[in-house]
């Protein structure tokens, strides 16, 4: 089944990705030759600290149990002074006296601690307070990478950053970083499809998280008009930009914009590189002929969504409704009983909708493995 | 006037009702025939149901037009029960298994004759029992709490499900909905939800416990609770369909609440009647007096034809 991967399965396979690609990163980076921290003549503290983490990390990298434990508890206390150390090294020239092989490696070991507490952020598997402090820990690391001159790891980890607030479903959190990191990365088309999303989630007023912590908008018209404006941002970047031009036509609909909704929804590529992408959009463009009483059209687009991934519920539901909308109750209950027979790991794409963007995770981990161990 | 349940066959189960010719007005209008409406109408006073009513002592209206009913008591007939349990994370921890005992016991005090859905509302909805009620049962044993919840899809596919065809045997509708009343990852919206019942002869009762924040101790806290706007749809159910909602704190109370459901769906009356002197389509709005002082009327406030 398709979408099989989604819903928890996918979650884990998530985790998968994470480790693997982190570990295979680790291993290339551990396997490089050392820099020029021998050319050190008096390490100081902060050298002594990073070398000590980084063997950590290293250690963790490889899978030693007890590495494990000790990088997950690593005082609070040693890692803020650690970081003001890393903040001190990364605010001075190579010409203040360290090495440059230093500030690469600390650089470097920077990027990789801040995957590596990414990776514990989104482990399920550890206490929510160790992965909020790691994911506190990944926050700091990457502020320091960013500073000074531009490093291409920059814009994925701090994607891969958003991704964790968004499992985390750390709404409030959002609404800060993700602003701030569309200002740093202005021509990130994915950053601005989280943007959208984000502020599509806080439009929906479904998400319980986000009503827990008040971000109930005053507009939902104006959230969603945000996000409109995001996405048309990232299509302005990347004009086929396929998940982003579903996503607009979304919102169109959700602006009672049915026909602007049809043509974005008709625009996207026929053949897309995602099925979830098409199922998506299928399912969009039958919710825009529903508004419209087009029950036939409605009817052929939920066809169209089953061809993609016959299990998914939505499709089905959506087929039985506008079965019964044409009078055909018992082609209607046919359908409803079948999808009724749904197991819970088919779940739909349409569930995790308003807080993943689950098309993007692969390549993003592609990506960090390759500007982390392989670009200077 | 009481006439025998065999009678009936040809009244149960018709809220989508045949065209007739068009009147002169060029509308379509009810005129007599078979179709019939169904209306569940409970009537209670100071001490309770209200019994041994019969057709001269209510009076109902469609659309303002009244309407010759026939009443059966309720109790005659066979109940078509759905059980919607939400089984999403916000349900986790204790709450699930409160709603599961709960729900077990009402499906072990329904007859033989009485038929059972199960309809579980996570990220996926599924049916987990379409029994005899007790077989239903089983369908309760290992429900686990995870991900989302999809309770106005829920909702939505238990109504349609649960518009039986109409069959030899008269029935009627029951939905119970087992939630805290918070959607998160619903295809369909509450409009949609609450459309499908007005075409629907269910009966809704809700039963929802206090969200895991709260003290379940606290009655000003589980007050202020009821006033969440997670409740609202639930609330919006049962008053439409002349239904409960029931907030109940522990586990005596979900009980006693479940017994109340069911005791209300024995005390009940169905008013049949073939509505006429109104058009067909849309909303009919229904109004059902009763000529007993101090007495309280509780049913659906109308019905849909499309």
């Amino acid at each position: 089944m398709i979408f099989n991967v989604y819903g928890d399965a996918w979650f884990r396979a998530r985790r998968v990705i994470y480790a693997f690609a982190a570990t295979i990163c680790a291993l290339s980076c551990a396997l490089a030759p050392p820099p020029a921290e021998s050319s050190l003549r008096q390490p100081d503290e902060a050298e002594l600290l990073l070398r000590g983490y980084r063997d950590l990390v290293d250690a963790y990298r490889r899978g030693d149990p007890a590495a494990r434990t000790r990088v997950v508890q690593w005082r609070q206390q040693d890692v803020l002074r650690l970081i003001g150390r890393l903040s001190t090294i990364r605010s001075r020239l190579p010409s203040d006296g360290y090495e440059p092989g230093v500030f690469a490696w600390s650089i470097r070991l920077l990027e990789v601690a801040t995957l590596v507490n990414i990776e514990l952020a989104a482990d399920d598997g550890l206490p929510r307070y160790q992965r909020d402090f790691a994911l506190s820990v990944a926050r700091h690391f990457l502020d320091l990478v960013s500073q000074g001159e531009p490093r291409p790891a920059a814009e994925p980890l701090t994607r891969a950053i958003v991704d964790v607030l968004q499992q985390s479903l750390k709404v409030e959190d959002l609404r800060s970083y993700l602003p701030r990191a569309v200002r740093q990365f202005p021509t990130s088309r994915e950053l601005l499809l989280s943007l959208g999303s984000f502020h599509e989630l806080i439009a929906s007023q479904r998400l319980a998280a986000a009503r827990e912590q008040r971000l109930v908008p005053r507009d939902t018209d104006e959230a969603l008009r945000d996000a409109e404006q995001a996405y048309r941002q990232a299509l302005a970047l990347a004009p086929r930009f396929d998940p982003a031009r579903i996503r607009l036509g979304r919102v169109l609909y959700r602006q009672r914009r049915y026909d602007e909704a049809r043509k974005q929804l008709q625009a996207v590529s026929v053949a897309l590189p995602s099925a979830q992408d098409g199922y998506l959009r299928e399912v969009f463009a039958a919710a825009v002929e529903e508004a419209t009483g087009q029950w036939k059209a409605a009817i052929a687009a939920y066809d169209r969504a089953a061809a993609i991934c016959s299990t998914c519920q939505v499709a089905q539901f959506g087929l039985a409704r506008a079965y019964a909308s044409l009078g055909d109750a018992e082609r209607s209950r046919t359908i409803l009983q079948a999808a009724l027979q749904a197991s819970a790991e088919q779940s739909d794409p349409w569930v995790v909708y308003d807080y993943a963007q689950a098309p993007m995770f692969p390549s993003l981990f592609a990506e960090l493995k390759q500007s982390l161990c392989t670009s200077r | 006037m009481h006439i025998p349940v065999g009678c009936l066959s040809l009244l149960v189960g018709c809220l989508v009702l045949q065209a007739q010719s068009p009147a002169q007005t060029g509308r379509p209008r009810f005129v007599a025939s078979a179709d019939a409406v169904g209306i569940d109408v409970l009537v209670t006073d100071a001490r309770g149901p209200v019994r041994g009513l019969t057709s001269s002592d209510f009076r109902l209206s469609d659309n303002g037009i009244r309407q010759t009913v026939t009443v059966v008591s309720a109790t005659d007939l066979p109940l078509m029960v759905s059980l919607v349990v939400d089984t999403s994370e916000s349900v986790a921890g204790p709450i699930l298994p409160r709603l599961t005992a709960a729900a077990r016991t009402l499906l072990g005090k329904l007859t033989p004759q009485d038929r059972v859905t199960v309809l579980t509302a996570a990220d996926v909805v599924a049916s987990s029992a379409i029994a005899p009620s007790g077989a239903a049962v089983d369908g309760l044993q290992h429900l686990t709490a995870a991900g989302g919840t999809r309770l106005f899809d829920a909702v939505w596919a238990a109504l349609q499900m649960i518009n039986v065809p109409p069959s030899s045997t008269p029935q009627r509708a029951m939905l119970v909905v087992f939630s805290d009343g918070r959607d998160t990852t619903s295809w369909f919206d509450a409009d949609v939800a609450r459309a499908q019942l007005d075409r629907s002869q269910a009966v809704v009762f809700a039963v929802s416990v206090p969200p895991l924040q709260l003290d379940p101790a606290s009655a000003s806290e589980w007050s202020r609770a009821a006033r969440l706007p997670d409740l609202k749809f639930l609330q919006s159910l049962t008053d439409a369909s002349g239904g409960r909602l029931f907030l109940a704190r522990g586990q005596k109370e979900l009980s006693s609440a479940l017994d109340g459901a069911l005791a209300d769906m024995r005390s009940r009356y169905v008013l049949y009647y073939q509505p006429s002197g109104v058009t067909r389509e849309g909303f009919h709005t229904v109004d059902v007096s009763v000529n007993r002082r101090h007495a309280q009327v509780r049913a659906r406030r109308g019905y849909a034809v499309q």
